[in-house]
């Protein structure tokens, strides 16, 4: 038996704040030791933080990061413990995304990541190159200060792996693991057991499995131990890395880490028997064949044992069955903690949400409440840096702390219903018993004032008043009604949130939520600067339906009980009058019911669908009821819509990325926002195909939709019909 | 002699609109065919346009391109002349942005990239991979429907060169020309006469001789002849993409195209005597010497003569003297133009302007003025597209036309002076003498009724009412009045341009034009959802300086004169209330000067310094009038309040993009948006230089200020600290 003992970590990393960083990982490697390991893995760019982005770019931030490494070295936190720290490193002119492996205040080898994250939310190859010299280690000359300071020269640099005494490992960092030849296949036929993937990965619904499912095939059938560590919690902008420090060994998950979580610091142990992994790999003759003449990877000999022999002191890890959240808890707990980050790191006192009792301001209230519970329930468990800050956000004087979410919540959470002669006496009553239920300072607050004096203000100017549709008003009128309400209400939140501290007498400011989600941005159904324009907002990527959903769990698993009649309720922005016939809902609004518009928006984002590819998908999937011609109107109708309203995307208040199709323009989704929205050619392509279709297919497609019906909610990626039901779809 | 003659083109694509691309195409070989050209090179990316961004990703984006190709083809476009066209490719299972050379309705070859651009605004590798094999040309299989059409089933793709029977030609798209190793070295070895650039550059302000520069640095040394073809205009984004399509002529320009236009399609023409390139690589003894050795690069054969002979019926084209504009004139021309694109591309009726009489809404007027004006006189040019344009956008009957710029601005521009207690006599009267110059169609409207409205709301809801500073508030409360007046003016801007139409019985919408700049992006000088949150911004990327330098050249250059005394009063939001003893300035506000703000800039953007680098840089630039404790402090106060401010970026409205340090969150500039503001290591690696510096280096640093005085405006990319202090730095 060889016995090794591996760490892996969740890091909270916050980007450039290296003294932060550093104390994390300190942490980390004290935990590791003190759990008797011999090998230690952080997450990428560990030491300035995954998410620098254009701040790769300085020197500033490949020298703070040697200095830090420096004093990683310079004390005694890598003796008897392999650590390998993540960090950018130059060398000549190049700048490489790297592992550092250390031991015992040496640097071993310094291994640059070989394939770079590019799409979606990553832009590597905007900072780092991809080291391409797969063949060769060379030697790398530190820098002059390190040199000195721990007594080294020069280091192996490149793709290599390091062959201890008693077993050898190797680095796979995030990237390259999911690329169509990972490195760890040529490394297992060189001999490598044990693989590390340092990562940087963000949190999307519904994904974590794809993650894990690499990790597992990785060792499954070649045998190996894989580490995978990653950054946990929000290190500064739109994403959540989602934690989820793992060990697999064999394809068996022996250690897993939370996906969610306010630690700052979570280290997860693992104790294997390397044996296993020279036990399967030489059962197998397609292994011994392939390893007999494989391609030689560079290695670098260290005279050092990591295992330790047969005893009984601990015992070995034994399989785990995997946990994971479910959508509803992933939308509960991801947004949760990303807002307590946000909120402890920003500096505020707090939050201020409009509440209008319609279910998507109610998710983000849910959420928020939630947050709160995660906090009390951390204390409890005796968390110090959860407590200090709850302590220094919550205002908290002689010793006491957070014992009860509701009554944190009162104290960081204003809610305000902003009626008008619009709003119902339901949703009013709605917004106060879901406030009262969360604990939060709900206000209750009639715009109409302001919306008079905006009125008197244009008459005067203009001599007109406009009117809403329903009271004999044109189209132009009643939207124009509806955008000045919505716009006084972000005023209104804005103000509150500045002024409301002063009110109360207490420090700060609060941070205005918005609750704006994934369909209606998508759509453009949102005014642009209305209560959708906040400080943040949890929920701007995450569609309705899974909003819908969500409310139900939370009814619940949250204790708020109210939501259930909240999600019960049709959606409606409430901005026109309701009078006996006619009541304003927005799925009519919109000309497109919320589950169409998951569809168009898998399709157009995951599926890569422009208006004629999306039109054949769908004929396949709605054939059985619309006619191609059906089908095509309902395409234009989107992209129409799409388009004249993608400009309201340039502004859009930062959200928690949670969903692969999300309109979202600064980092995930990039287009132009000027179109030419009547798609000339492409609609005339469309016409095209329906010409065709309506004469010769009508008659052959009835089978289609009890094909898709069918499958909804299993697989897809292989048939783009079917997938566009499917919200597991995507990477 | 072998009279070649070629024809480069500007034109203004628009990204997906792939009939108005077609079109303008086609139009572009009719005038190239017209004056006897025998190469006809357009933009990269031309048939779909080069803004489609993640469109590219979509199948259909490239289908759609070989359609539009295949309808060149079919036609007799090709006959008698080489085109070359740009667009996405996919071979196997890799995308890549190629030039399709054609000829007699043939394909010669595929040329796709090699080099592709990833910085700043581009992300050429998030949608293309760039071809490496650069040994060979292999097979390309046409797509079926193609090879059915055309009668060809395969083309070489690759790197190469073609060989005609009496010249030699190849590609070099756009970056790879400013690459290390850019491929017009080796081509020019294998005997390569003339190259083609299609490019897809954007403007940025001063920067048009690094374009030309590389032109001629291309070809004067190893002789040869420069083709440059870019887009002209808006196509989709923030962008300005800017024409200037040229021929260059063993180092000299002999035909160059506008920078900016109106026009859609523009054809430069020069006619060549290809023996001068011939003659002096002859002449050239170390050119003679590495060709002899050349690595050989791969070629086609085409039976088929360029050139002419020796005749006098049309004249060699001659050197011409470079034209280059005025910053003024950049700033008055590119973003008036965009506008315009902006503007009939959207389908809106015109623009509203909230004017403060202030410097930076007065040069937004100025500019759209200028577009009037651009409009008018292209009209009387004979442009009979923004003829059409004008008419249908000004609402013109009876065959009436724009003739007047003052009159057009009537019809399609309203600027609203947003006046409150604060504002003075001095500004307001400002205000509307410019509108009367440009001829805007101008309201005066105060906002005190609703401000109070607003205080009334609050003091009901808490009690309180909030005071500003000069008589006695907190700071809490005088920002927060300042903020709400800035947002009230936000809805009042959109309520106006909705609803403006409709009292006016016109057709349409008006866009809201915002009007914060440059630096005080940068500084987070504005507030959230202001009058700076708009529907478009012009000069969102443009200093504070370069703007006070616009407005006393308009007031000549367009005359508008007002905008003298415009530009010599002292910046101020007026959000505060004068008092006698008090009165609000923006550099005061902000705690730095616009110039001091604009060093900034460049040093953190263009510069790439964080808080240690930007320290050292300034001790030199500033070391003869300041200690560097002094420096400390104030990078110390730049950094906190970018930081604290960063989040107001990612709802930042779209601006024009001309500045190279602009802070635009969306595509130019990603950084995170929560930092640690206290930047705790940086700022402490700064107090220990300081505490050094003082100590030993004071006596020293008197030459260092009269060095960077000395170089104000000359160089800089190699001296950051004196580049700092020079606006045409960065690429």
């Amino acid at each position: 038996m060889r016995i090794l003992k591996v760490a892996t970590c969740n890091l909270n990393q916050w980007a450039m704040d290296f003294d932060c960083n550093a104390k994390q990982i300190k942490e980390s490697i004290a935990k590791a030791k003190e759990a008797g390991a011999a090998i230690r893995l952080g997450p990428e760019l560990e030491i300035p933080g995954y998410g620098c982005e254009d701040h790769f770019l300085e020197l500033d931030t490949v020298n703070h990061s040697w200095e830090c490494l420096k004093d990683l070295l310079i004390g005694n936190w890598t003796d008897g413990i392999v650590c390998s720290f993540g960090m950018p490193v130059i060398k000549a002119s190049e700048r490489y995304n790297c592992q550092v492996l250390c031991l015992n205040r040496k640097i071993l080898i310094i291994r640059p990541k070989m394939c770079l994250a590019n799409d979606g939310n990553y832009r590597e190859l905007r900072w780092f190159t991809a080291w391409k010299q797969r063949d060769q280690l060379i030697d790398f000359q530190l820098p002059p200060q390190i040199s000195k300071a721990i007594g080294q020269n020069s280091v192996p640099f490149g793709y290599g792996f390091v062959k201890f005494q008693d077993t050898a490992i190797a680095d796979e960092i995030c990237e390259e693991l999911f690329t169509p030849t990972p490195p760890h296949s040529e490394l297992a036929l060189n001999g490598v057991e044990v693989f590390m993937n340092a990562s940087g990965s963000h949190h999307q619904l519904r994904k974590l499995d794809v993650c894990l499912r690499a990790f597992i095939g990785a060792t499954h059938t070649r045998g190996g131990v894989y580490i995978y560590s990653n950054h946990q919690g929000c290190d500064g902008s739109r994403l959540y890395y989602d934690g989820c420090a793992s060990v697999v060994v064999n394809g068996d998950v022996v250690a897993q880490g939370s996906q969610f979580s306010l630690k700052d610091v979570e280290v997860v142990v693992a104790q294997i028997d390397l044996d296993v992994v020279a036990s399967l790999r030489g059962s197998l003759s397609s292994f011994q064949e392939q390893a007999s003449c494989k391609t030689k990877v560079p290695s670098v000999e260290v005279p050092y044992s990591l295992c330790l022999p047969f005893n009984l002191k601990t015992r070995l890890s034994l399989p785990l069955k995997i946990k994971y959240h479910t959508p509803e808890e992933e939308i509960a707990f991801g947004p949760g903690c990303w807002l307590w980050d946000y909120l402890r790191r920003s500096g505020a006192s707090g939050f201020l949400l409009p509440l209008s009792g319609g279910a998507d301001s109610s998710s983000v209230a849910a959420i928020v409440g939630c947050m709160c519970q995660l906090v009390v329930k951390e204390i409890a468990n005796g968390d110090e840096q959860v407590k200090a800050d709850a302590i220094r956000i919550g205002n908290y004087k002689d010793g006491q702390y957070p014992t009860d979410s509701r009554e944190f919540a009162k104290r960081i959470f204003y809610t305000v219903f902003m009626g008008s002669e619009n709003s119902s006496e339901m949703t009013r009553s709605r917004a106060k018993v879901l406030a009262d239920e969360i604990g939060s300072w709900h206000l209750d607050v009639s715009i109409d004032v302001v919306v008079s004096a905006f009125l008197s203000l244009f008459q005067t100017l203009t001599g007109k008043r406009p009117r809403y549709k329903v009271d004999g008003g044109s189209n132009v009128e009643n939207l124009s009604l509806q955008n000045i309400q919505a716009r006084i209400r972000m005023v209104l939140a804005f103000m509150l949130a500045s002024l409301l501290p002063w009110v109360h007498s207490k420090p700060g400011f609060y941070l205005v939520l918005g609750s704006s989600n994934v369909d209606e941005g998508l759509r453009g159904y949102l005014t642009k600067y209305d209560c959708s324009s906040a400080d943040i907002n949890p929920i701007g990527s995450i569609s309705k339906q899974d909003l819908r959903a969500f409310l139900r769990w939370a009814a619940i698993h949250l204790g708020y009980s109210s939501l259930a009649d909240i999600e019960a309720a049709p959606p409606t922005a409430e901005l026109e009058p309701i009078r006996s016939n006619y009541s304003q809902l927005d799925e009519v609004d919109m000309g497109m019911t919320y589950e169409e518009l998951s569809i168009y928006g898998r399709l157009r984002k995951i599926f890569r669908c422009g208006p004629v590819s999306m039109f054949q998908n769908l004929c396949y999937r709605w054939g059985a009821r619309l006619t191609p011609s059906q089908v095509a109107e309902k395409v234009k109708h989107f992209f129409k819509y799409y388009s004249i309203n993608r400009h309201k995307m340039t502004v859009l208040t930062p959200s928690y990325h949670a969903e692969s199709y999300s309109p979202e323009d600064n980092r995930f989704d990039l287009r132009q926002f000027l179109y030419n929205a009547r798609w000339p050619y492409q609609f005339r392509k469309i016409d095209e195909l329906v010409n065709e279709l309506d004469v010769k297919d009508v008659k052959d497609s009835g089978d289609h939709e009890a094909v898709a019906a069918t499958s909804d909610g299993v697989g897809g990626m292989g048939v783009a019909a079917a997938g566009s039901g499917n919200p597991n779809v995507g990477f």
